[in-house]
């Protein structure tokens, strides 16, 4: 992912604990899962996990303990325990006809780590990736709770593409992702037009295409940040039409974004369309 | 033809081993080997984007992808001019810092040789101190001229010249505004700036 080991520790952690928040959750107690080499030197590690104890303490949880395995490449994950009154549980159901989709992250730092991976970019030129991954949703999650919202979810591994359709297929909705609204970080688009797409985009967009209303008029271009796996991602927040105002405006207050990437729209039913 | 392997590797080292041998050879047909179909879409991509033809036959447990030059020789050194605008911008009287005097100098030389260029740039802007070289004084007035006869806008800074007094003097191309000189930077393929 990035080189710098405590860097690499911030993002696993916002990366782990980025799920509570999507719920609505506040995070109390974490473990540490680490994988890790003999041939790297053992304050790498320590690095790691200093990074990752910043975010947690960050996130005011605590650790409380975890397991370390050899492996041939370091590999470093959270298992977070949090705590959410029932009544206030925010899931992927809920979504609306005519509510609005909020992101506060952009897209594609699954294309900018194939290109760090492939060394045709430096950690420099992917300094505002880098950033926004180790940011915490938190910030974003509080100001959701305080204006309320109808469904969330946090954009991981299946892309944008993927966790969208999720939370149209549990709340029975069609979505309409606009396009022009969807905002990448600096050189994404450049890395993807010289092919640096990493494999679980491919698969992101093979097991998705189906769903997507109007797929045959996608570009491989617009596919390739749909489908892009994101290493903690933003939260996509699915808000009445009346609140989305307040909403963007509290976001962007309290200094996450806030890009409205579309609406919910009555059926059919866990399918989606781009305009 | 020359055949890369890339069966045994990893995404994305295939399609970076295959830009790799693209840019250290340009415009040399090759073959790549891939065990993958990830590999295959990227790297039909990247030679696409690199103005490649690409045929893509089935091979035993992958792919082999033939990458064939799609643009003629002489179209991929087509000279700079041709790749869109090239701007060179001089924001003071001197080039590069530390003695002034030599900085003078070295600026002069700079325009001096541009007339040299087998294709000159578009457009020079000058700024700030830099206008008291298109402006009576200069010493380069002729070598800006003769710039000027080849096609090469040659535009100062108005507000500057004002600044200096030196609006009635200036002597070769025109003057501009802070317009015209954000829209000449923008639109550049290439800033120059000695």
């Amino acid at each position: 992912m990035v080189n710098d080991p405590a860097t690499f520790g911030r993002i696993a952690a916002a990366n782990a604990l980025s799920d509570i928040y999507a719920m609505g959750a506040k995070p109390l107690t974490v473990m540490n899962l680490i994988g890790f080499p003999r041939c790297l030197p053992q304050s790498a590690l320590v690095d790691i996990l200093k990074g990752g104890a910043e975010k947690v303490r960050e996130a005011d949880a605590v650790i409380v303990g975890g397991h370390t395995v050899e492996d041939d490449e370091p590999k470093y994950g959270l298992a977070v325990t949090g705590l959410v009154d029932p009544e206030k549980l925010i899931s992927t159901v809920g979504a609306r006809p005519g509510d609005r989709l909020i992101l506060t992250k952009p897209l594609g730092t699954g294309i900018l780590a194939t290109a760090l991976k492939g060394e045709i970019i430096s950690e420099t030129d992917m300094a505002e990736a880098i950033a926004g991954m180790q940011i915490l949703n938190r910030y974003a999650a509080e100001v959701m709770l305080e204006v309320g919202v109808h469904a969330c979810t946090d954009i991981t591994g299946f892309g944008l593409l993927g966790h969208a359709l999720e939370l149209a297929e549990a709340s029975q909705v069609g979505l309409e992702i606009e396009a022009s609204a969807l905002h990448i970080y600096p050189l994404v688009a450049e890395m993807a037009a010289i092919g640096l797409v990493s494999e679980g985009s491919y698969n992101n967009r093979q097991y998705y295409l189906p769903r997507i209303i109007n797929g045959a008029t996608i570009t491989p271009e617009l596919m390739d940040i749909l489908a892009d796996p994101q290493t903690s991602g933003g939260l996509l927040m699915v808000v009445a039409a009346e609140k989305t105002d307040e909403l963007k405006k509290k976001l962007l207050a309290t200094g996450c974004e806030a890009f409205q990437i579309g609406v919910v729209i009555d059926g059919p039913p866990g399918r989606l369309k781009v305009t | 033809m020359k055949t890369l392997d890339c069966r045994n590797q990893q995404c994305p080292a295939p399609v970076v081993e295959t830009r790799k041998q693209i840019l250290a050879e340009p415009n040399v047909p090759l073959t790549v080997l891939v065990g993958d179909d990830t590999a295959r879409q990227n790297i039909s991509r990247l030679a696409a984007s690199l103005g490649y033809q690409v045929a893509v036959k089935e091979a035993d447990g992958g792919f082999s992808l033939e990458l064939t030059p799609g643009i003629p020789q002489e179209a991929a050194s087509t000279p700079p001019s041709a790749q869109g605008r090239t701007v060179v911008y001089v924001g003071a009287d001197t080039m590069g810092t530390g003695n002034d005097e030599l900085g003078h100098i070295l600026l002069k030389n700079f325009l001096f040789t541009l007339n040299e260029l087998t294709v000159p740039p578009d457009a020079i802007l000058f700024v700030n101190n830099g206008v008291k070289l298109t402006a009576a004084g200069s010493e380069v007035i002729e070598a800006l001229k003769k710039l000027a006869c080849n096609g090469v806008d040659i535009a100062s800074c108005g507000l500057c010249l004002e600044f200096f007094g030196l609006k009635d003097q200036l002597k070769v191309g025109r003057a501009t505004n802070m317009l015209d000189i954000v829209e000449q930077l923008h639109q550049a393929s290439r800033v120059i700036r000695p």
